[in-house]
């Protein structure tokens, strides 16, 4: 046989030697990081929910995860997470897509800031980029805007003082205010607010916006914070609905695909963003679908905890150094805050 | 008036100050720690609280070895301090960093995690005898800022308390500083959290005027 480029791919390059002769817990994606991730480096999480694994993980490690917002230790973690503490490094709610994370990165550094929306139910008020932040709502919209400004200050802390900023990609369907261009996290009239069809507007972002919306984000960050790094993972967690006129299945897949390229194109570019495979760890048929729970949606917690353990396996395997914390991460099934749930309760019985 | 003051190791310097009074030897007073390092120096009873069984009982605490130690029913009332978060938790729980609504559920939610609100439950299951209740004392960790809004959070606990059929103790005025925080010279020592006897006495007259004894 003639000499070729394929004889010097190492085993991994193979999917017989790589896959198909493994037992699927024996298989290992290998991961190389690009830099160093160490027990005492910063690291900010923010995004959809599955970004909440990884923040939660990097606590059990005693690794240095960066809480912005923190409460006194002695509340537990059930209230706490229940008011959006102990979630993400600042109390946004789920950053579901990259234009939502420009957005906040952007009224952050004083390039813009909310609009004077707010929504109301009785004598509630509640925000409408992080509507179910506060459960109750507040007391006044005094009281949301001076909290959504702690908030926005402690997003800014984290983009200055982390070294590491993790961020999960999770849809690109989206809504914004067709007169103010901001986006909401959630579609107006499904956890809150009125939906007004003239105001309200979906738009399903295309590879090039998503693209676009992380490259701003990632530049606006850097420019206040030239050291800091980026990890990028995607979302394995399918749609709960889709408004595309698409089956949901194929509303995931198309849109997953796309944010799998961008966080793929994003991170090939530069020395300091790297791509994590979490998405690939679950979503690979490698893997059968058995990290999925019976819905075939939600992730179970064997799935979570074989991709933080490959994480931190690979940490410890490249740099040469042991991670504190329990062997393996196990979540309870309904710790996740994920207001994208909540448009399950939309859908008609069938 | 009988009175019990139970507690943690904050129990101990109240013990000893209560001593050091002139006047209070013909007062039916007990003190019972539950067990820590402080109590031993007191040279005080430690119990420990067996909630399993609903019962107060003394060391050691494996059951085939438990003896009921204290009678509730010899008391008229009680004093139960310590065992909870301290004041400087629930202040730095109010403040603009945080809802009013929020301030109030982790406020509540603290209190009901803690031993000394355990303790309190099994108290109440056992008496339905007045129960007066003081957080611990704490110092400020060297360095911080003081935590705003201080008396908010002493409503909060006063609330709290109120509702679960308890009065709550707020410290006495007398060991304040301006920001309503404990003067450090009120404590043993930098780090130690336990009140100097000469202090703590002010915590028992606050007490007896509290009892009208």
């Amino acid at each position: 046989m003639a000499d070729n480029p394929y004889q010097s791919v190492p085993a991994r390059g193979f999917w017989k030697q790589a896959v198909g002769d493994r037992s699927l817990f024996d298989i290992d994606l290998d991961w190389e990081p690009k830099f160093r991730i160490g027990p005492k480096m910063k690291i900010a999480t923010f995004g959809s929910c599955f970004a909440q694994h990884f923040g939660r993980a990097l606590r059990q490690r005693s690794m240095n995860w960066f809480d912005a917002e923190p409460v006194p230790n002695l509340v537990s973690d059930a209230v706490a997470t229940a008011h959006g503490y102990r979630v993400f490094s600042a109390r946004t709610g789920n950053l579901y897509t990259t234009s939502l994370l420009r957005q906040w990165t952007r009224w952050a550094l004083d390039l813009g800031a909310p609009p004077d929306e707010v929504w109301t139910r009785g004598d509630r008020v509640f925000d409408p980029f992080r509507p179910r932040i506060e459960p109750d709502g507040f007391a006044s919209v005094a009281e949301m805007t001076r909290l959504r400004q702690v908030t926005i200050d402690a997003f800014r802390d984290c983009i200055s003082d982390a070294r590491l900023f993790v961020f999960t990609l999770g849809l690109t369907e989206s809504w914004v205010n067709a007169e103010g261009g901001h986006e909401y996290p959630m579609c107006p009239g499904t956890a809150g607010g009125t939906f007004d069809p003239d105001a309200h507007q979906f738009r399903n972002q295309s590879f090039d916006t998503v693209r676009a919306a992380l490259e701003d984000a990632i530049q606006l960050m850097r420019e206040i914070n030239p050291t800091l790094r980026f990890l990028l993972t995607v979302s394995p967690v399918p749609l709960t609905a889709t408004m595309s006129g698409q089956h949901v299945v194929t509303a995931t897949m198309e849109s997953k695909s796309i944010l799998r390229a961008v966080a793929g194109d994003v991170a090939r570019r530069d020395p300091f963003i790297d791509y994590f495979p979490s998405y690939e760890i679950i979503n690979s048929p490698a893997f059968r679908g058995v990290f999925f729970d019976p819905n075939m949606r939600t992730v179970n917690a064997r799935g979570v905890d074989f991709v933080m353990r490959s994480f931190f396996t690979a940490l410890e395997r490249k740099f040469d150094i042991k991670l504190d914390g329990p062997s393996g991460y196990v979540p309870t099934a309904d710790d996740l805050k994920c207001e994208e749930a909540a448009l399950a309760a939309f859908a008609e019985d069938t | 008036m009988r009175i019990c003051i139970l507690g943690t190791s904050h129990v101990g310097p109240l013990a000893v100050a209560f001593r050091e009074m002139p006047d209070t030897a013909a007062l039916p007073w007990q003190f019972y720690p539950v067990p820590n390092g402080f109590a031993g120096g007191a040279g005080l009873k430690t119990l420990t609280l067996d909630a399993e069984n609903r019962q107060i009982c003394g060391f050691p605490t494996r059951a085939p070895s438990r003896t009921r130690a204290m009678a509730v029913d010899d008391f008229d009332a009680f004093f139960l301090v310590g065992g909870q978060p301290s004041y400087l938790n629930h202040a730095r729980l109010y403040g603009p960093r945080y809802s009013g609504r929020f301030s109030k559920i982790a406020l509540d939610d603290m209190h009901r995690n803690c031993k000394g609100f355990h303790a309190y439950g099994l108290l109440r299951s056992l008496t339905d005898a007045p129960v007066h209740v003081a957080c611990e004392y704490a110092r400020l960790p060297m360095g911080k800022a003081p935590p705003p809004l201080a008396p908010e959070a002493e409503a909060g606990m006063a609330a709290f308390w109120k509702d679960q059929g308890a009065t709550y103790l707020p410290q006495p005025a007398e060991l304040l500083d301006e920001q309503g925080l404990t003067r450090p010279e009120c404590f043993v020592a930098q780090g130690d959290h336990h009140l100097k006897p000469e202090y703590a006495a002010a915590v028992i007259r606050q007490l007896r005027q509290v009892f009208g004894v």
